[in-house]
């Protein structure tokens, strides 16, 4: 990391800080800075987005983007909220006075500054080893969320970096809208022109969003809860959720193999076990990790049900003008909320769902100001998104049930969520129960998020229900935290009882956030001892000169694998990317495929398919003479032998070759 | 945070403190009160300028921290971390220093990643806690003194420079600055935790660097001194005058003793010299006593004998011992409060030096031939003892003379104003400032190792004496007529100007350039981080190729700091080249100049690429050293402060000075050289960036 990233961060969050004013919102400074993170990420990211899109992507425009936010957040403070602009001053100071508080003040923000710190170190070290080097030149993987989803990511960032995606596509599939929700993606790119590497820029943003996620969960959580040890709690047990596996693999298998040694080098996942009875992954390693929308997407969502639930009819003192009926906590969520397709779709659909359910419960003019942004700018987000193929696969019960080898009975089905979230559910249940009836009502559509992926696969991919369920671990984990939080006052039975319980509901998770801090794996059988090899020596020379040799907008023809180097590192449109489900997106794979074996088999109509797709460069590597082989080819078969003849060659070092073959379109 | 309030809250006492018949915590002495009293309104701004300043030096530090390429103990240190990291490190070795900053650069990189920032960054961090540590001396240096100490720590440029410099420096100066912190707040309101914390401080900069023994050295001779001082001026209770007893005033005796004390030091200093030759007999053995060891005990006897006096003296006029500062404070920290402290160092000591007790063995080294603990205790000072006769770094005891004015001027005109205000009053604190300052510059002068990195030792008790100084300009700046407030004000406003730039270039424009004096004879040239990056591509196409790795051999002359950038080399690339014999599978090969027509000659199919490997300049400082007239040396010294540009005598032409480098030349295998072409489309691969000198060098007749 260098000056101008650090610079970069820190308006970045000064960006946030400063919004959180048009809250009209009382928030401690600690708040601020928490949700500041998030929220100046979206702000900037949505400005530098739209600057880049006039100007190109270099260090001046994001510069540029980052200081423009800032200041037009100043100024709209100033107009908007001239008070609380003020005042964050005196909030500082307020801060520093309590900071002097002892322990046990409700108002004390150590166990914030200390949870924060502890997050920071764990972010900061498994992020570090998402990359490695290895001796020919390559680039390891460091673990499964690196190897698999960030490698879409990695193309994504890859394609703003270097490419010139402006209006974005897919960068995967020529030609096709980019249905996904990339802004993360872009915010990482940002970091680029400021002198960091693709692969460093996803982990730099990455860690910045990581730190801050503890803090804005405790934050949005304190104000639902009574107490920080219940906030705290909710916190570990999403951030440690990964059901009761560990109870019988680490203790019964692992353990009693190897001893204690075996922290050392833990051999598997424990929360998941790739589909067959654990799907639901570890809320860091599964989620957070991999899939990097989920940390604008979950923070936003809690920094927004917390502002929305202090800002309800009725609350004390919540406001900072005074009124309770002020309209400015409704309309800035909103605006969040219209901003959320491009960061984390999913989040705009729980986002709108609940507060729209809270508005019918309110149905007050205020819930206009959320309402009317949220369906105006989000839902054209939406609609430009959806990709040409539907995913909706219908309606069903016991959903992955039916889906893994199991027989579909209610006590398979009872089974299933037991060892896939231990006593979540019940005690989620219980603690929602044991609220006043106020919570109860407004929180009462989270159990939908459990519900909904029961009944109805709504993706290309049945797996992606799971991205439901872990919006009600986040949301149910606050009940949970009181729950526990209540137990551990109450006696030393219960105390006990409350511990255990904890263990059971964090100790697979815990163990697989471990084993991703700790770096050095062991591989039961089936399973990966990470680091692992992602690109070859050769395939980053490859994808490094394809980024400095090509045309930005140049499209290529290249294997659709998932750890290509022209689309990890140049960031080039290729003609179809990968078709796993890491990567549907809703494209339509088969033609493009079949295409590609045209071209490379050589086969009738190549040229028009050059044509159809305006492909500029042909790359053949050992990944193309694998994958596009026509059946009953020689053991010789190579395309090169026409290639060579038929097209200039621009590379050739390595095994890999690159035609030009614009003269064919 | 602290409040100024806190500095009046009593003292906590552990339980079972020491009890002593009739004794009470020493009172404060007139001279024991901080110069500025109670807080006002005004501090609130100090404070938001201080944090404020912080932060500049948290962002000056941090920046472009890898940028320059690694200095040659840069990268052993860099490395010694890499294998603690990786379990090979054999344990502590005086020929390298101490483990400690090994452990924590160690746990950086398991945090951070492996990278040359992330190597330097240890020493950054504690160039951040030297910044705002003087925080903690607010009230003896006042607003402005604080503001001016912190302000010139901040910009500095040996501060800035060698915060950023990957050795262990920075390091052992936060730690002794925190010892003196809490040293001197032991002597003014002892509490039982002050011993734990300062033996904890001084265990850890042991285990840093083997100055600790001069640290020690200072801080013990100080406090002999102060027991004479105290000795005469202590006051039998319930006397609180000594007008009448005595001619001098008590203010006069702190004088003499303090000046006297430092001349005596300076008159040992000299005596002894910096090279003593000592009469050998037929064997060759030293016959008599060290030199060394005679004239500095002789040092000590006569501190002693000045104690005993005054003790004599003190006892007739019925002072008892613990009226005197420092066994007060001794006696105050109680028996637990001692045990608490010897425990816990002992603790420490032990840790630090067997690799946190996973290993009592030592490396077996020449200069660590003992087990861990040993080692720890003695071969650190053997082996300091020993290089004292070997002279390493610049001969001239006048070096630090040279070099801290070039970049420190500033500093050192208000720390001489410092210095006169400390003579006027003074203060326990001022006191030690000044004998901090000027018995490290002298026994830093004296000792055999004369290096740039070590300038930040007695400069900082200068930058606090400056700020001492400049606290007593701004206190008369009401009574100052305009005409003279107006150009002090403009001249430090100039001053700190020029000082800023200096100290911008030096870091980040011409940091690792010969010119600066900072630039040691073992600094790479931007050749070696270039060549690094080469060699990982032509690895790279060589695999991706050949389907091997490219096979490289650095001539061990010339390879460090590739012992670090290398480190993750596939076959290792360290070699000792024989000329006469070339290593017949290396794809390519690094030689210094006296190897290069020998191994060149034998090398088919080779490309050869000049090589410059490390540079240097040795400014040409002696007045004898060969120039016609007098005063040339003194020009060519603020032509360099002006514009950087070197200088040699020229009589010294040959001296390969000016700057001078190690050069060599790299041999590629011609089939690896081309492909290199190939990838690169014919493009020549990046050069670096080098200075350009007009003269090339000023040439002094």
């Amino acid at each position: 990391m260098n000056l101008l990233v650090l610079v970069f961060l820190l308006m970045v969050v000064a960006t946030g800080h400063v919004a959180t004013t048009l809250v009209g919102l009382k928030l401690r400074a600690e708040e601020r800075l928490a949700y500041g993170t998030i929220i100046g990420t979206v702000i900037v990211s949505t400005v530098g987005f739209g600057f880049a899109w006039v100007g190109g992507v270099d260090k001046l425009t994001m510069l540029g983007s980052a200081a423009v936010s800032l200041v037009a957040m100043a100024l709209l403070a100033q107009l908007a909220a001239p008070a609380e602009l003020a005042g964050l001053r005196t909030e500082f100071v307020d801060t520093g006075r309590r900071l002097r508080l002892g322990w046990r003040e409700r108002d004390n923000p150590w166990p914030l500054v200390a949870l924060t710190l502890l997050g920071a170190v764990v972010s900061i070290r498994i992020l570090a080893l998402a990359y490695g080097t290895t001796v020919d030149g390559g680039l390891e993987a460091g673990h499964l969320s690196v190897f698999g989803d960030w490698s879409a990511h990695m193309g994504y960032a890859a394609s703003f970096a270097y490419a010139d995606n402006f209006p974005p596509e897919l960068p995967t599939a020529a030609g096709e809208s980019f249905a996904y929700h990339f802004g993360v993606d872009w915010f990482s790119a940002m970091f680029v022109p400021l002198g960091l590497s693709v692969p460093a820029s996803l982990q730099v943003s990455s860690a910045f969003l990581a730190i801050a996620f503890p803090a804005v969960m405790y934050s949005a959580s304190l104000r639902l809860v009574k107490s920080r040890l219940a906030a705290g709690l909710a916190v570990l047990v999403f951030l440690a959720s990964g059901g009761t596996a560990a109870l019988f693999r680490f203790i019964f298998l692992d353990l009693i193999d190897e001893g204690i040694g075996v922290l050392g080098a833990l051999p598997r996942a424990y929360a998941f076990d790739g589909f067959d009875r654990n799907w639901v992954d570890n809320a860091v390693t599964g989620f957070l990790y991999p899939q990097r929308p989920t940390m604008i997407g979950f923070t936003i969502t809690l920094f927004g049900l917390a502002v929305l639930w202090q800002a309800r009819e009725g609350a004390d003192g919540a406001t900072t003008t005074g009124a309770r009926a002020s309209h400015r906590p409704h309309l800035f969520v909103g605006v969040l909320t219209g901003l959320m397709p491009i960061f984390h779709v999913f989040a705009f659909g729980v986002l709108v769902v609940i507060g729209f359910f809270w508005a019918l419960l309110e149905r007050t003019r205020r819930w206009l100001y959320f309402v009317v942004p949220t369906l105006l700018m989000g839902l054209p987000i939406v609609w430009w998104q959806i990709p040409e193929r539907s995913g909706r696969d219908g309606w069903h019960t016991f959903w992955m049930l039916g889906l893994s080898s199991w027989e579909r009975t209610f006590g398979d089905f009872l089974w299933f969520w037991l060892l896939n979230t231990g006593l979540f559910i019940p005690l989620a249940i219980w603690g929602f129960l044991s609220t006043d009836a106020e919570q109860r009502n407004r929180f009462l559509p989270i159990f939908g998020l459990l519900l909904i992926p029961n009944v109805a696969v709504w993706h290309f991919w049945p797996g992606n229900n799971v991205k439901y369920l872990a919006f009600f671990l986040l949301l149910a984990a606050p009940f949970v935290g009181e729950r526990l939080a209540t137990w551990l006052r109450r006696g030393p039975v219960f105390a006990l009882g409350a511990v255990l319980l904890t263990i059971s509901l964090t100790l697979s998770g815990g163990l697989d956030v471990w084993r991703a801090f700790e770096g050095t794996t062991g591989a039961a059988p089936g399973q990966a001892a990470w680091p692992v090899g992602y690109l070859s020596g050769s395939d980053v020379l490859v994808g490094e000169w394809v980024r400095d040799h090509t045309e930005p907008d140049a499209v290529l023809a290249t294997a659709n694998s998932n750890v290509h180097p022209v689309r990890a590192l140049a960031g080039r449109t290729v003609v179809a990317g990968a078709d796993g489900r890491l990567n549907d997106l809703g494209v339509v794979w088969e033609p493009r495929v079949e295409a590609l074996r045209i071209v490379y088999g050589v086969f009738e109509g190549f040229d028009g398919v050059i044509a159809e797709y305006e492909i500029d460069y042909l790359v053949l590597g050992p990944m193309e003479r694998q994958a596009f082989r026509p059946a009953g080819a020689p053991d010789d078969w190579d395309p090169a032998e026409f290639w060579d003849a038929a097209a200039p060659v621009v590379y050739d070092v390595g095994g890999y070759k690159i035609y030009d073959v614009r003269s064919y379109q | 945070m602290t409040t100024l309030d806190d500095a009046s809250a009593p003292p906590t006492e552990m339980p079972g403190q020491l009890a002593l018949e009739g004794f009470d915590p020493p009172p404060p002495g007139p001279d024991d009160e901080p110069t500025v009293a109670a807080p006002t309104t005004g501090w609130r701004t100090v404070r938001t300028v201080f944090l404020v300043l912080v932060a500049v030096a948290l962002v000056s530090r941090l920046a472009a921290l890898g940028s320059r390429p690694l200095h040659h103990d840069e990268s052993l240190d860099a490395w010694f971390s890499w294998r603690y990291l990786n379990g090979t490190y054999e344990g502590y070795d005086p020929v390298y220093h101490g483990p400690l900053r090994f452990y924590i650069t160690a746990w950086f990189y398991w945090l951070l990643g492996e990278s040359e920032a992330v190597a330097r960054l240890l020493p950054a961090l504690s160039g951040v806690v030297v910044v705002a540590l003087p925080w903690f001396w607010r009230r003896d240096l006042g607003k402005a003194g604080t503001i001016g100490a912190v302000v010139l720590l901040t910009v500095s440029p040996s501060m800035l420079y060698f915060s950023r410099f990957g050795r262990e420096d920075a390091f052992f100066l936060a730690l002794t600055f925190g010892a003196m912190i809490t040293l001197v707040a032991f002597l003014r309101r002892p509490k039982w935790w002050h011993p734990t914390l300062i033996l904890a401080l001084v265990v850890c900069a042991w285990a840093v660097k083997e100055s600790i023994f001069l640290s020690i050295f200072v801080v013990g001779s100080f406090g002999m001194v102060l027991m004479i001082q105290d000795f005469i001026t202590a006051k039998p209770p319930g006397e609180h005058s000594l007008s009448g007893s005595r001619a001098l005033s008590d203010d006069m005796v702190k004088r003499i003793t303090l000046v006297l004390g430092l001349v005596c030091m300076i008159a040992a200093f000299a005596i002894i010299g910096v090279d003593p030759e000592r009469d050998l007999d037929a064997a060759g053995e030293p016959i008599g006593l060290d030199p060394t060891f005679l004239w500095l005990g002789g040092l000590g006897g006569l501190y002693a004998l000045g104690i005993i006096l005054a003790w004599f003296d003190s006892n007739r006029r019925g002072v008892r011992l613990t009226d005197v500062r420092v066994f007060g404070s001794i006696a105050t920290a109680g028996w637990k409060g001692w045990s608490i402290a010897v425990g816990v160092s002992i603790f420490l000591f032990v840790g630090l030096f067997s690799q946190f007790f996973r290993d009592f063995s030592g490396p077996g080294s020449e200069a660590a031939p003992h087990g861990a603990i040993r080692n720890g205790l003695t071969a650190g000072f053997e082996y300091w003892l020993g290089e004292q006769d070997t002279v390493r770094g610049d001969a001239r005891w006048q070096y630090y003379l040279a070099v801290i004015p070039a970049y420190e001027w500033m500093v050192l005109a208000l720390a001489f104003v410092g210095i006169v205000r400390v003579l006027r009053r003074p203060t326990l604190l001022g006191q030690v400032l000044v004998w901090w300052g000027v018995s490290s510059f002298a026994v830093h002068s004296w000792a055999g190792e004369r290096m740039p990195w070590l300038i930040i030792h007695p400069l900082l008790p200068f930058v606090l004496l400056a700020g001492y100084g400049l606290q007593g300009i701004w206190g008369r700046r009401t009574s100052m007529a305009t005409v003279v407030a107006v150009p002090i004000a403009a001249a430090l406003a100039l001053g700190l100007v020029v000082t800023a730039v200096s100290s911008y270039q030096a870091a980040y424009v011409r940091g690792g350039e010969p010119q600066e004096l900072f630039v040691q004879a073992g600094q790479a040239t931007p050749e070696v981080p270039e060549w690094t990056e080469r060699l990982e591509l032509l690895n790279q196409l060589s695999v991706a190729e050949f389907g091997r790795n490219a096979t490289v051999s650095i001539d061990a002359d010339v390879f460090w700091p590739y012992g670090w950038y290398l480190r993750d080399y596939p076959g290792g690339t360290y070699a000792i080249i024989d000329p006469a014999e070339v290593p017949p599978d290396s794809d390519v090969i690094f030689v210094p100049h006296w190897k290069q027509q020998q191994v060149g000659d034998q090398l088919e199919g080779y490309v050869a690429i000049p090589y410059e490997h490390r540079w240097w300049w040795v400014p040409d400082l002696d007045a004898s050293g060969g120039f016609g007239e007098p005063g040339t040396v003194a020009k060519a010294w603020l032509n360099w402060v002006w514009d950087r540009e070197p200088w040699q005598a020229s009589d010294n032409a040959a001296a390969n000075s000016c700057p001078g480098s190690l050069v060599g030349q790299v041999y590629m295998r011609a089939e690896l050289f081309e492909l290199e072409q190939r990838y690169r489309n014919g493009e020549p691969p990046p050069a670096a960036d080098k200075p350009d000198y007009d003269g090339p060098c000023q040439r002094l007749d």
